[in-house]
């Protein structure tokens, strides 16, 4: 075996060793076990901005961020850099909704998006849609990040390690500290692995501009416009589209934010308020690290005007310079940080998606079949805690088996062939913004009803499936999911203009003290951190 | 009674000029081939909105903070 194949293998081992020991080693030394679902699922809502914001980061930067991403840079140019508008509104997008959502979930116990909205709609249905959708959007989410883990681990090693057998090990590795110590582990594993990409990419960074391009990055656009001129812009005849392309990943990417599971329960994870802001702003800061993987596509593309191969696959290109370049160290460096982002999207999706079906579905149908109160239904703390703690033990043990059923699905999923991931993530985008009519109406406008929920929802997912059924994109490329959830829009706030005196006569008396924390714009201001909440 | 955030209304303005230069058609003005600050125009472009509207979230945070200092002593 030669220095290529052996240096990063031994730095794959070190970083799986730390990961093993902050993920296994470190929760299991506190001896302390989670007596609840929130407690497993949030850490009880006491984490600091910074870590949150990292896995927020880590998440974003999924391991697709190096291939996937990069790849469709060197394909199609600066249209690539479409990640960089949606990342920053994120980051406002989160910041916005944590003093919305955050004294909800601190008050009434929350766990997750659906939880919010059996709260606000009273209705465990509701309940049940959101968390089915969340699941339904995810899984292909984690099915892709399952085929990254296994192409790194193969590429780092020269192909020593087939796919499937790379994947296994990886998968393993999440379900075990998941199991062990939860959100927990995932926090503690992921600031590391973020750290370890922040720093990373930005050594192969210069590294790479330092060996081809004499560390002048200008030099790279004089490449570029010998091999591949039309890159620097955005094409007329991009086969994707372009503007349209563009404006619907920018809505989609935004919008998910506000709907995507996972950023709920990192909504949760926040200590206060204030620190989940901070975690917005920094998202919002991330969003400018995309120029990294921009220009190293673009070093890609260029390379060839110097004199080396093109990649044989787009998707692979960062990976195959840094081995032109030989250096064991760098390409070891490379794969460990690109295996580090699809372990922290993995870790904290595999998570989330658990706690979806464990807590939204298995739970809800129970609750629904025994006839059991809303969430808030009876007012006061004491009712709240009743909730939480009266199956805790059972809950925790639950979604850790879900967790490991769901590891095991989504590996036979993954290694199915699938199309260009960044395709893929678009779809679910698409489906996962269906909800948010439901969620945004229930958050911010009064007259939102159930009926008006369920009807938007229903005619936009229905949309959304037809028109992808058909091949249909309006205006040459917009993405089908943008139409459908302005129907989808239209369709709730006529429905719940209809239907909100009847349910304002039903509903207002019976949960006044609920539609009163919703709407009245400083009621939970006594649940701005932790302590204040205590007291 | 109700807290009264005004001075949001000026973020959010800013925060759609930042979201407005980022899409199309306003983009359409940097898509051009020269190159800008070592960047291609179109980069320099979407980079420096987006870097704004961050800076922009960064001074809302500190105007959130003081409005609520002040409130908390009331």
């Amino acid at each position: 075996m030669d220095l290529m194949v052996v240096v990063p293998i031994i730095m794959l081992c070190i970083y799986v060793g730390i990961v093993l020991f902050i993920g296994v080693v470190i929760p299991f030394l506190n001896r302390r076990k989670h007596s609840t679902f929130e407690e497993f699922y949030t850490g009880s809502k006491s984490m600091p901005a910074f870590v949150v914001g990292m896995l927020i980061l880590v998440t974003f930067y999924s391991g697709s961020t190096f291939t996937g991403k990069l790849g469709f840079v060197v394909k199609y140019g600066v249209v690539g850099a479409y990640t960089m508008p949606y990342t920053v509104m994120s980051g406002l997008a989160l910041y916005l909704l944590a003093e919305k959502v955050w004294p909800l979930g601190k008050k009434y116990r929350l766990s997750t998006l659906a939880d919010l909205m059996e709260l606000r709609y009273q209705d465990k249905k509701i309940k049940l849609l959101t968390g089915i959708t969340g699941i339904c959007m995810n899984i292909p989410w984690l099915t892709m990040e399952v085929i990254t883990m296994g192409m790194t681990l193969n590429i780092a090693t020269n192909g020593y390690l087939p796919i499937p057998i790379g994947s296994a090990l990886a998968m393993s590795i999440i379900i075990f500290y998941l199991v062990k110590g939860g959100v927990k582990s995932v926090s503690l594993v992921d600031t590391f692995s973020a750290i370890l990409m922040l720093i990373g990419s930005c050594i192969v960074f210069v590294y790479i501009i330092n060996y081809f391009y004499n560390g002048d990055v200008s030099t790279i656009w004089t490449a570029v416009d010998q091999v591949s001129k039309d890159k620097l812009i955005l094409p007329d005849n991009l086969e994707i589209g372009q503007w349209q392309f563009w404006l619907s990943w920018t809505i989609c990417g935004t919008l998910g934010m506000l709907a995507w599971p996972s950023n709920y329960m990192e909504i949760y994870l926040g200590k206060s308020v204030k620190e989940t802001r901070k975690s917005g702003i920094i998202t919002a800061f991330g969003g400018m690290f995309n120029l990294v993987y921009i220009i190293l596509g673009f070093a890609a593309v260029g390379i060839v005007a110097l004199g080396y191969p093109a990649a044989s696959d787009p998707q692979f290109s960062l990976l195959e310079m840094v081995k032109l370049t030989g250096n064991p160290f760098i390409f070891g460096l490379l794969a460990c940080f690109m295996f580090a982002l699809t372990l922290g999207t993995m870790d904290s999706t595999l998570l989330a998606l658990s706690g979806l079906f464990s807590n939204d579905v298995v739970t809800t149908i129970k609750r629904i079949k025994e006839n059991d109160e809303n969430i808030g239904e009876v007012p006061g703390e004491e009712a709240q805690l009743r909730r939480v703690t009266s199956s805790g033990k059972d809950d925790v043990k639950r979604v850790q088996k879900i967790l490991i059923g769901i590891g095991i699905i989504a590996y036979g999923i993954g290694l199915l062939e699938l199309p260009m991931m960044v395709f893929i993530a678009g779809y679910v985008y698409e489906g996962i913004i269906q909800l948010i009519p439901l969620v945004l109406g229930g958050l911010y406008w009064k007259k939102s009803t159930k009926q008006g929920a369920y009807a938007g929802f229903t005619s936009g997912m229905l949309l959304f499936i037809g028109m992808n059924i058909i091949g249909f994109k309006p205006f040459g490329g917009i993405f089908p999911g943008i139409v459908a959830v302005l129907v989808n829009t239209i369709v709730f706030v006529v429905v719940s203009s209809i239907t909100y005196e009847k349910y304002k006569e039903e509903n207002e008396k019976k949960y006044g003290h609920i539609y009163h924390d919703f709407y009245e714009g400083d009621a939970l201001k006594g649940h701005f951190t932790n302590e204040e909440a205590a007291e | 009674m109700k807290e009264k955030r005004s001075y949001r209304v000026i973020f959010y303005i800013l925060f759609i000029i930042c979201f407005m230069a980022m899409i199309p058609p306003i983009f359409n003005i940097a898509n051009q081939e020269e190159v800008v600050l070592g960047l291609p125009m179109f980069l320099t472009w979407v980079f420096s909105w987006g870097l704004l509207a961050s800076i922009v979230l960064l001074v809302m945070y500190f105007f959130d903070s003081n409005f609520e200092k002040k409130h908390a002593t009331k």
